[in-house]
């Protein structure tokens, strides 16, 4: 796909999410699970060549989790733990297809 | 294995063994762990004996099948007591095992993997020091400790299996003893084993995977283990599952129900979840009590404390550092299958928590028997930990050589500061005056050595003061707050409490009991005492109490009644516990009763019973089988009060709707309403649609309010809805449902239909709305026609409506207690009572001079149901005058507060509150109730009155505690007048009366009973022998109802006796010898010959094992 229409795509499915997400009633079963579609976006617009960029976006999301706790913003420490947990899935799935492919 | 007694080997073995006696800091002089959930007995060696039979004597008897798995944590317990160690020494010895034993596990599982002495040390630091486990030390959580050591000594044989370092049926056998030794106490230690299945079930898809790479051979092997792992355990822990089977499916699913089915199941694991999240968890924290408990002893620090929590990030920086690619493929594989542990581990520790939630919330729905691991954190964390535990060592082991070593020691190190409450143990205080670290008075051990002596006959001993019923455990002033009596850790003779291990029934009975002693009413006592085969009474001068109920609480007062009103003499002291005899004969253990009365009664009324008559046997009509000819006297029915319920009511309210009919999302808001109707229920359901009412009304208010019309099909469906919740009323069966329902039908519809007719006149004057908002209100009208017959209409200060149920025809007489009446005063006053509309009997009388029962008369009935109605005078106005009074209102402003006071208040009595405003005068006019305690004014309720040129009326019920001296009420405003107060103001104070109708269908003769010769042959035998003249005789057996006991010979005549003992029918007259067995006695012997075959047959497999490999070393 040419980037132009990957960023199409992409804006298009923002739009939706955001209609669905402040739409009364639906929002009940959109709100609870729209980072799912998030962080698809996220990693589908990230240009990864290699899992090294996991564990380094892990390592940047513990540190700046740190300030956020520190700075008594839990919240925002819980949304970067949401993404850090889903890194190691990725680390973790790689590797294991790693172990299976080279055996 | 050779490794482990290696020199090196040595030394780390001992330097675990020191970092155990961790918990002899926590030891302070004279003290011992105990109180909460910490069931840590202080005669070990009787609650051993106590544990070793599947009955238990304690309180009315109990059937232990389903905690028979205990047996090998309360052996460890027991070991040391045995050995001849005091209690105390006993469970420093017992704490520094279990202790040590989490190192051993996670030291075996480390060196199994080849790792060297100071990985393992370090990974068994974190596995023995965190705050997940120092949670379970709190407690002694000891089935907790069991599945954790469980845990990395189960996976060690899975990776030598794997590793082929040993056989997959030697490796069976070693799991099998493995899980027998650490087995989480039983049935309902399973689900600790979360993390163990997490675990495993990694390993089995890991491993089997790559194993299947090479062949299906391979792979086959550890599938086969699993399932020889489960076999053998099964085999070996027989000695619980077999007692156990016969229930377990019954247990799960009035387990669920306990728990308030699944809905209440996710909520309380919503309460678990509630702070979980990933980032806690990632930090190693999360548990809820942290959060929610601001006297948790350390949580606070670690929450707060900027340096601790930058030290705990150390954690998920040092699994990211080991998830890295390490070189070794071996060790990739292994660090892979930690990784994958450490998230599903994860996943499921957090439990509700967003944003995966849903996914175990799905699991808890779908999955049959997943509702058992109810709290996520504590059933799933341990897979977290033990992953954790080897990420962290092996990110460290990754450091270059010339430094790892001081690595190792620095993390060492840090992992002992970080937890430093371990080493201070300040953590097992957990509430203002209670601990689960006590100095237990020695009268406790006194009184419990007394009982076990036997030196005296074998009653009941009941425990005074009460435990507050609505909470049911035992609080003392020396720190001992639990639901476990204090009594059955000291002794296994019968002791009786109100805790939460007395059935319905049984609550009842002790708790007429206990406020027949209040209320020092001797006859009685002296009757409940023999029923329930009570011996002895303890005053506990040590009883703490925090007030809120209604029952006596106070032993000083207690004592006053025993030895002034029931003229006791103490018999015996233990320190602060007074003895008394209750001076009686109680009825024998075993008896045989020619007649026994039946009685008609909700299970909660089955104390009334003794109020009434003198026979002590009775048989409750719920526990009789049709096919039983049992013999009777008397026949008894304790109507049931239909509109006893002093039910508030709410504040309706019409919430502005912003999704009108004309919306687009309309249907879809529709369709979710639909959706969530609790169709099965169709008493649920009606207040399904009254909330949905409770919309469409508001949606109507606010289109008439946009002066817009009201369409067709909007109108359609409220018709449709009002039709739907007369037809829904129709289909409740029970009639009791109907009348509670019906009330509040009633008052939701008449305040929707009120909303309405507001708006007549100021926004609908004339047109089609005027038209449709007709319609509505006709609609509304109509199901308040359809629902009409059920609404009770007559006040509930002066009518009673009872509903009783005949089995065949009679005449009943009728009586009801003159007790209950006294309120009514000293004049004459006339009570008539009318069965199915028809008065039976009316008569004029003054109550002080009436006897306790007063016949009412008696009417020819047909069998089936039947409704009673009592009529009396409206109890008089409990209320003084209202005067100024200076309040919290009213101190610092120019706030007016006229109070009153309720006269001869009675902290016993309920009182009904009705107020009756016309509130056009101010904007901001609260009325407010007090309560008096001591020296204490507390505000109980406060309402605001709304402005209105109308007429208001709120009525309000106050039910107080036993501490409760005396109830204020008044009225709160900065307009307020004397004036005002009088016209504008009414109140009415009566006290609700609760009369018991008693219908006596047969009077009973008086009763006798014929001797048993009873010969105990253990807690579970006895040899019986009796004679009996009679036909249709009763053997009665005081222990608790169980379907377990067995009278040989007479098997299908068992029934359940005075709605809690044992009873058998002996149909011929004759002389009888027979043997009195408890069946699941039987299944555990034969399970505990199962057990000892099989732990010979694993431990011969593995001897086995160990010869072959030797063998084939030598070679």
């Amino acid at each position: 796909m040419k980037p132009n229409s990957k960023l199409i795509t992409v804006i298009i499915i923002l739009l939706l999410l955001l209609f669905f997400r402040d739409a009364p009633y639906v929002n009940i079963f959109v709100v609870n699970r729209i980072w799912i579609f998030y962080l698809l976006i996220v990693l589908y617009l990230l240009p990864i060549r290699s899992i090294v960029i996991f564990y380094v976006a892990a390592a940047v999301l513990l540190v700046l989790s740190f300030l956020f706790t520190f700075l008594s913003f839990p919240m925002g420490a819980e949304i970067l733990g949401i993404i850090m947990y889903m890194c190691l899935w990725v680390i973790g799935i790689y590797t294991v297809y790693g172990i299976f492919r080279s055996r | 294995m050779k490794k482990l007694f290696h020199k090196t080997a040595v030394w780390e073995l001992l330097i675990i063994f020191v970092l155990s006696l961790t918990p002899l800091l926590w030891f302070r002089q004279g003290t011992m762990m105990l109180g909460h959930d910490n069931v840590f007995p202080i005669e070990p060696r009787e609650f051993l004996a106590g544990r070793l039979t599947t009955w238990s004597p304690h309180g009315f008897g109990q059937n232990q099948s389903l905690i028979m798995g205990t047996i090998a944590i309360h052996l460890i317990d027991a070991l040391p007591y045995l050995a001849g160690l005091s209690t105390i020494a006993t469970q420093k010895v017992v704490y520094v095992f279990w202790f040590f034993m989490i190192g051993i596990s996670m030291y075996t599982l480390v060196k199994t993997l080849g790792k060297s002495g100071l990985f393992a040390i370090v990974a068994t630091m974190i596995y023995q020091f965190n705050f997940f486990i120092l949670q379970g030390w709190w407690i002694g959580e000891r089935t907790k400790f069991s599945a954790y050591i469980a845990l990395p000594l189960v996976l060690s044989v899975f990776f030598l299996v794997y590793k082929k370092k040993l056989s997959v049926l030697a490796g069976s056998a070693a799991n099998s003893l493995i899980l027998f030794v650490f087995n989480a106490g039983g049935l309902y230690g399973i689900p600790l084993f979360g993390g163990f299945f997490i675990s495993l079930g990694i390993f089995l898809i890991l491993f089997t995977g790559i194993a299947a790479q090479t062949s299906v051979r391979e792979s086959m092997r550890l599938v086969i283990l699993a399932f020889g792992t489960l076999l053998g355990s099964m085999v070996l822990n027989a000695y619980y599952l077999l007692p156990a089977v016969s229930k377990l499916l019954m247990q799960y699913a009035s387990g669920i129900e306990s728990q308030g089915g699944v809905s209440g199941l996710i909520d309380w694991a919503q309460e678990i979840s509630a702070n979980s999240s990933f980032m806690n968890l990632f930090r190693l924290q999360g548990i809820a009590e942290w959060y929610d408990n601001p006297e948790h002893p350390y949580a606070k620090y670690f929450l707060t404390n900027p340096w601790l929590i930058l030290a705990s990030f150390v954690w998920p920086l040092l699994v990211l550092l080991a998830a890295r690619r390490a070189k070794d493929k071996e060790q990739r594989i292994i660090t892979t299958y930690f990784l994958l542990v450490y998230l599903v581990g994860m996943l499921f520790a957090a439990g509700t928590h967003p944003p995966l939630g849903f996914i175990y919330i799905f699991l808890v729905k779908t999955v049959p028997g997943f509702g058992i691991f109810r709290t996520p954190y504590f059933k799933f964390a341990p897979a977290m930990f033990l992953a954790v535990s080897f990420l962290a060592a092996s990110a460290i082991d990754q450091l270059p050589k010339t430094i790892k070593k001081w690595g190792f020691l620095l993390f060492a190190a840090f992992i002992l500061l970080y937890h430093f409450p371990f080493f201070t143990g300040e953590f097992f205080s957990w509430r203002k005056g209670f601990s689960t670290r006590l100095t237990v008075p020695t009268y406790v051990s006194d009184f419990g050595n007394w009982l076990s002596r036997g030196e005296h006959d074998d009653t009941r001993v009941l425990m005074l003061p009460p435990n507050n019923p609505d909470l049911r455990y035992s609080m003392y002033d020396w720190g001992y707050l639990s639901f476990q009596s204090i009594a059955t850790l000291v002794s296994n003779h019968p002791v009786i409490i109100n805790n939460d291990r007395i059935n319905e029934e049984e609550k009842a009975l002790v708790l007429t009991l206990y406020q027949a002693i209040a209320d020092r009413n001797k006859e009685l006592f002296l009757d409940l005492t023999s029923a329930l085969r009570i011996g002895y009474l303890v005053i506990q001068h040590d009883a703490a109490s925090d007030g809120k109920t209604d029952l006596v609480m106070d032993a000083s007062v207690y004592k006053s009644i025993l030895e002034k009103d029931l003229q006791l003499s103490p018999v015996r002291s233990f320190g602060r516990w007074t003895m008394y005899s209750t001076g009686v004969d109680p009825l024998p253990a075993i008896v045989l009763a020619p007649s026994v009365n039946r009685l008609n009664s909700l299970s909660d009324d089955v104390g009334k019973y003794y109020t009434f008559s003198n026979n002590p046997f009775f048989v409750r009509y719920d526990d009789i089988p049709s096919s039983l000819p049992i013999p009777e006297t008397g026949q008894y029915i304790i109507a049931d009060c239909l509109n006893c319920k002093a039910k508030d009511k709410p504040f309706i309210k019409i919430a502005e709707r912003n999704i009108l009919p004309s919306s687009p999302l309309y249907p879809f808001m529709l369709w979710n309403e639909n959706r969530r109707l609790h169709m099965g229920d169709p008493k649920s359901l009606i207040y399904d649609y009254l909330g949905i009412s409770l919309k469409r009304v508001g949606e109507i208010r606010e289109l008439i309010k946009e002066n817009k019309p009201i369409p067709s099909p909007a109108l359609g469906r409220f018709i449709s809805l009002m039709e739907s919740i007369a037809e829904t009323f129709t289909t409740l069966s029970k009639y009791e449902d109907k009348i509670d329902v019906g009330d509040d039908v009633q008052f939701y519809l008449e305040s929707e239909r009120n909303v309405l007719a507001e708006l007549l006149g100021i926004y609908v004057i004339s047109g089609d709305q005027v038209n449709a908002l007709g319609q509505v209100t006709q609609a509304i009208s109509s199901t308040l026609r359809a629902i009409e017959p059920y609404v009770f209409i007559p006040d509930q200060m002066t009518h009673r409506l009872y509903q009783i149920k005949l089995d065949h025809a009679g005449a009943p007489s009728f009586y009801i207690n003159s007790a209950d009446f006294l309120t009514l005063g000293k004049d004459e006053v006339t009570i008539s009572l009318s069965v199915d509309q028809k008065t039976v009997a009316e008569k004029r009388l003054r109550v002080t001079q009436e006897p306790s029962w007063i016949e009412f008369g008696s009417q020819q009935l047909t069998a089936g149901t039947h409704y009673l109605m009592l009529t009396y005078p409206e109890p008089p106005n409990m209320i003084s005058s209202f005067e100024v009074t200076a309040t919290e209102f009213s101190t610092s402003s120019d706030v007016n507060c006229f109070t009153s006071s309720i006269v001869n208040f009675d902290y016993r009595k309920l009182y009904r509150v009705k107020v009756n405003y016309t509130n056009n005068f101010s904007s901001e006019l609260f009325f407010n109730i007090w309560e008096f305690a001591g020296n204490t004014k507390r505000l109980k309720n406060v309402f605001r009155l709304p402005p209105s040129q109308v007429k208001g009326e709120l009525v309000r019920f106050i039910k107080s505690y036993a501490d409760t001296e005396g109830v204020q009420i008044g009225f709160c405003s900065r307009d307020l007048s004397e004036d005002l107060m009088e016209k504008n103001t009414s109140v009415v104070v009566n006290e609700l009366i609760y009369p018991t109708v008693f219908l006596a269908a047969q009077m009973e003769q008086p009763f006798q009973t014929f001797p048993v010769q009873a010969k105990k042959i253990n807690i579970t035998s006895y040899e019986v022998s009796f004679t009996t003249t009679t036909e249709n005789a009763m053997l009665v057996f005081f222990d608790r109802y169980d379907a377990g006991w067995q009278l040989t010979g007479f098997e299908k005549n068992h029934i359940r006796m005075n709605g809690y003992a044992n009873g058998w029918l002996i149909e011929k007259p004759g002389s009888y010898n027979a043997t009195l067995t408890f069946g699941p006695q039987e299944n555990f012997v034969a399970g505990v010959r199962i057990t000892g075959f099989g732990v010979l047959i694993a431990v011969a497999l593995l001897l086995w094992e160990r010869r072959r490999r030797h063998r084939y070393e030598t070679q």
